[in-house]
């Protein structure tokens, strides 16, 4: 008997016409790791939170058809009842946690179930144990990293050994390292324990593979239902992104083979074929071989030397574009060209701003040291000068210095050593306001700039700060929300949006003329999906096309290779590595997109999804 | 901000809630009730002493701090509302209704004492806050009310969250443009307003999405069951006997020396105190901070108890 059974399922949320889910059947049998994947809005969510009863019994709304999970009723029994069955895992942990430190938060939910004591404390030391949390065992909870907290939820879950695992989006607002961390420990737990995993998650590349079986949901309906590599072809049919990247390049170039790993991928390459031996004469003639990875991690990039094929050409003369492409070498240019005249609006007219000559100083820490009260050294030494106009990534792990670098750089923080300057003067709080037309920040959350009801109030108001306002004002705005295809969204509360148009919102508002001469983004990639991030890419490399600064401090490493010239990491307190991101993305193990991982050897540092592609459709054109 | 509880190694971390509670609750009946100045110099110290053994006097600053001006502002307020006493040390002027306003130096003594002993009151609650894991007090608590006490973990635990929100909203409206300042108090205030509603607005989606997660770990569940994992020690036997000590005390010199007087003139402290009661209230308090400190050096101290 299957675990989960959903037949001819519809369901509106309250005072919603369209429905969140419409005629679903869904069977999902014991032991299954099913990934659910499609555009934001789809119903993912609203399919997950079926399964323990919060949809229809906290959310309210209507529903009709059938809903069995592990052989009760859902719409007979409410989430208190279905809570030992189907254990949930939300996107952000923040707000899932109810008590003060970690044991107490994972005997929560085995108190409520009343568990006997004796059975609690068993269960305690395995979760602690398993989960690896038990150094934080009575660790304060609002002190916990992201990581940590997401696990404590799991813990606190899996310590009620539900039957179904329901996760959504649990990674959203991790950093990668601790996302890995996540799911990696989702993957045991499928594994080990053999529990139903249901899930839905936007890094794909992490957890692909790691699934029995995909859905893709659209619009409500579950459009396909089957294995990962069935699910990547026929995302690759319909010219659908929600597939990891590798798969996505494969499939972007035409192979008819698509991989779901890295290693998958470097396999196929190295397969031989028709026209191989020339291909990989062509790469071993022209192409430029990554020093530290080209003999042990690419098996294609071989030794075999003979006179170059006509594929051989064209990728050697590939590789020479890559090599000396400037600040636009993304391979987008034609893409930029085939652009209507709705996606020009005031950032490609540049604003009526200044701005700010290329090589002009920005800002500049020097010998920047900042120790917090009671707390470690956050920043030590550090050195890093900007100037524009570029784009320039900031990467490093939780806890590197990165936020403390950023408001010591914005006046936020006062250094405790060495000296910052920002447009050639030491910022301040004081000072800071007055910056407003030539810096632009983006929180990290959207949430903590907006503070209007409505997202055209939002707008006016930013205006309204850089001195402009009344019908002048009004017309830039609706000009801004036109071109940036808001328009629809203007009447509705920026909180009550997705993240992905929270994030367009903000950008529309600090983008708004004059156009800044530095932008300064903090995480811009939380919680969005592969369109948003495409989407939020094209926009910044418009901004950076009129002239502007963009400084972005991210994780998202695909994310930052696809938008920067320039990537710093940064460690310990101080930048490690500065320079080229073909150089310094190009040359790290973990710190590199998948593409790089994947073509390393191939291509003097392949960085983006596009130049991937052109390489990619280069090489099957060498094996035909 | 606020400070907030922090796990630490030291005794009175390591206490029970229950023989921590019994303890704070015995200097704060001391304090309230052993008016002579003597007992509270002894009571203000013990509490100030405790704190540093406990290591929670840097984050306990602000409360102290807001405790001190508390005090202080007792001790200017009351002179000039109670002119009982007979040395008048300023002849003020006669105010319709009220009288002459006098200053007495009975009443300014009398001030600072209330002040000081507000202070240790104060300083005592900071003790418990900061001192001892706030799910076990409200794990405690929790069999008077689950609900409340559960209310309560929660602000405790959303507190932190918000403090930080409130922060990185003011940053981020500074960085847009927004001084959040004006000429006068209102004009700020007007400024500060749209942040206040939109925190507020953030507070409430948290709380529906707590709620949510609470029903999804089945909150509300007939027949919930308690996980303790404090147990009584040696150390809370200690504690309690300290604590029962300086009740014992407080009998002790309420019975054999009565109170202490402001007016209509001055006691002497020195000739009013029972000096048996000061000596044991002196030497528990003492003793305890010795154990504490004593706890944290000697392995094998620590070991017993």
């Amino acid at each position: 008997m299957a675990l989960v059974e959903i037949e001819d399922l519809t369901f509106h949320y309250p005072g919603e016409e369209k429905p969140a889910l419409r005629e679903v059947n869904l069977e999902v049998g014991r032991g299954e790791f099913v990934l659910l994947t499609g555009p934001t809005g789809c119903g993912k969510t609203t399919l997950l939170r079926l399964l323990n009863g919060l949809v229809p019994h906290f959310h309210g709304g209507r529903i009709r058809g059938r809903v069995a999970v592990a052989g009760r009723d859902v719409l007979r029994n409410d989430p208190r009842e279905l809570a030992a069955a189907v254990g949930m895992v939300f996107q952000d942990a923040e707000g899932q946690l109810v008590s003060t430190t970690v044991e107490r938060e994972i005997a929560f939910g085995m108190e409520n179930a009343g568990l006997p004591p004796q059975v609690i404390s068993k269960r305690m030391e395995e979760m602690l144990m398993g989960l690896g949390l038990s150094r934080l065992r009575r660790s304060f909870i609002p002190e916990l990293s992201g990581g940590e907290k997401q696990k404590t939820v799991l813990a606190s879950v899996m310590a009620m050994h539900p039957s179904i695992l329901a996760l959504d989006e649990p990674t959203s607002q991790l950093d990668p390292l601790s996302a890995e961390d996540l799911l990696t420990l989702v993957r045991r737990l499928h594994e080990e324990t053999g529990t139903t995993v249901l899930m839905s998650e936007h890094r794909l590349e992490r957890c692909y593979h790691y699934a029995t079986r995909v859905l893709y949901l659209e619009e409500g309906r579950i459009l396909f239902d089957g294995p990962p590599r069935e699910a990547a072809s026929w995302c690759a049919r319909r010219d659908d992104a929600f597939m990891p990247p590798v798969t996505r390049v494969f499939a972007r170039a035409g192979w008819k083979e698509l991989p779901l790993t890295v290693n998958e991928g470097r396999s196929i390459l190295a397969a031989p074929a028709e026209g191989a031996a020339h291909l990989t004469g062509g790469l071993a003639g022209g192409v430029t071989t990554h020093p530290a990875r080209a003999g042990d991690r690419s098996p294609a990039a071989g030794d075999v030397a003979g006179p170059p094929s006509q594929a051989g050409l064209r990728l050697r003369s590939l590789a020479s574009g890559l090599c000396g492409r400037g600040r636009n070498g993304d391979g987008s240019g034609g893409e930029k060209e085939k652009k209507g005249s709705s996606e020009r609006g005031l950032i490609e007219e540049g604003g009526g701003g200044n701005r700010c000559g290329d090589g002009e100083e920005l800002f500049r820490a020097r010998g920047l040291w900042y120790v917090y009260p009671e707390g470690p050294e956050a920043l030590k030494g550090l050195d890093l000068r900007l100037a524009g106009s570029t784009g320039m990534a900031l990467l490093g792990e939780n806890g590197a210095g990165k936020s403390t670098l950023l408001r010591c750089l914005l006046g936020l923080l006062s250094p405790s050593r060495g000296r910052v300057t920002l447009f050639g003067e030491e910022p301040s709080r004081e000072r800071l306001p007055g910056l407003a037309s030539r810096l632009a920040y983006c929180p990290q959350d959207p949430n903590t700039y907006f503070v209007s009801s409505t997202v055209r109030e939002e707008l006016l108001r930013t205006m309204r700060l850089r001195g402009r306002a009344g019908k002048e004002a009004e017309v830039v705005v609706d000009t801004q929300l036109e071109s940036m295809q808001l328009l629809h969204l203007a009447r509705r509360n920026p909180r009550d949006l997705s993240t992905g148009e929270r994030e367009k919102v903000l950008l529309a508002a600090v983008l708004l003329p004059p156009l800044p001469d530095l932008l300064v983004m903090d995480e811009p990639t939380r919680g969005l999906d592969h369109s948003s991030k495409r989407s939020l890419s094209e926009l910044l490399r418009r901004y950076r096309d009129s002239g502007g600064t963009a400084f972005v401090v991210t994780h998202d490493v695909e994310f930052a290779a696809s938008l920067a010239e320039r990537a710093a990491i940064m460690g310990n307190g101080s930048i490690v590595a500065d320079g080229p991101a073909r150089a310094v993305l190009g040359d790290s193990l973990f710190f590199s997109p998948q593409v790089n991982r994947l073509l390393c050897g191939l291509g003097p540092g392949v960085l983006r999804e596009d130049e991937a592609v052109e390489l990619l459709g280069a090489m099957l054109d060498g094996r035909e | 901000m606020l400070p907030v509880y922090r796990e630490k190694d030291t005794l009175l971390h390591g206490l029970h809630p229950l023989s921590a509670l019994a303890l704070a609750f015995s200097l704060v009946a001391a304090t309230l009730i052993l008016d002579n100045p003597l007992y509270t110099a002894v009571l203000c110290s013990g509490v100030i002493a405790m704190l540093a053994q406990a290591e929670v006097l840097g984050n306990g600053k602000p409360l102290l701090r807001a405790a001190a001006f508390m005090g202080m502002m007792v001790a200017l307020i009351n002179p000039l509302v109670n002119n009982a006493g007979e040395h008048v040390l300023i002849y003020g002027p006669h105010i319709p209704m009220w009288g002459k306003l006098n200053i007495t130096l009975e009443a300014l003594l009398y001030g600072v004492a209330a002040g000081a002993r507000l202070f240790t009151v104060v300083a005592a609650f900071c003790l418990v806050a900061l001192a001892v894991n706030p799910d076990d007090l409200l794990e405690l608590l929790s069999r008077l009310s689950f609900r409340s006490s559960l209310s309560a973990a929660l602000a405790v635990r959303l507190y932190p969250s918000m403090a930080v929100e409130a922060r990185e909203m003011r940053d981020t409206q500074l960085a847009r443009g927004d001084p959040l300042r004006g000429g006068g108090r209102i004009s700020r205030a007007k400024a500060h307003l749209p942040l206040l509603l939109s925190l507020f607005q953030g507070a409430l989606d948290r709380a529906a999405s707590i709620a949510e997660s609470m029903s999804a770990r089945g909150f509300g569940s007939r027949g919930r069951t308690r996980y303790r994992r404090r147990r009584l020690r040696p150390r809370d036997l200690i504690a309690t006997l300290v604590s029962l000590g300086i009740i014992g005390t407080v009998v002790t010199a309420s019975l054999r020396s009565g109170g202490y007087s402001f007016v209509p003139v001055i006691a002497n402290p020195l000739t009013e105190v029972d000096w048996l009661a000061w000596g044991a209230l002196s030497a528990a308090l003492l003793a305890f901070l010795f154990i504490c400190g004593s706890w944290r050096r000697w392995h094998w101290w620590r070991s017993r108890i």
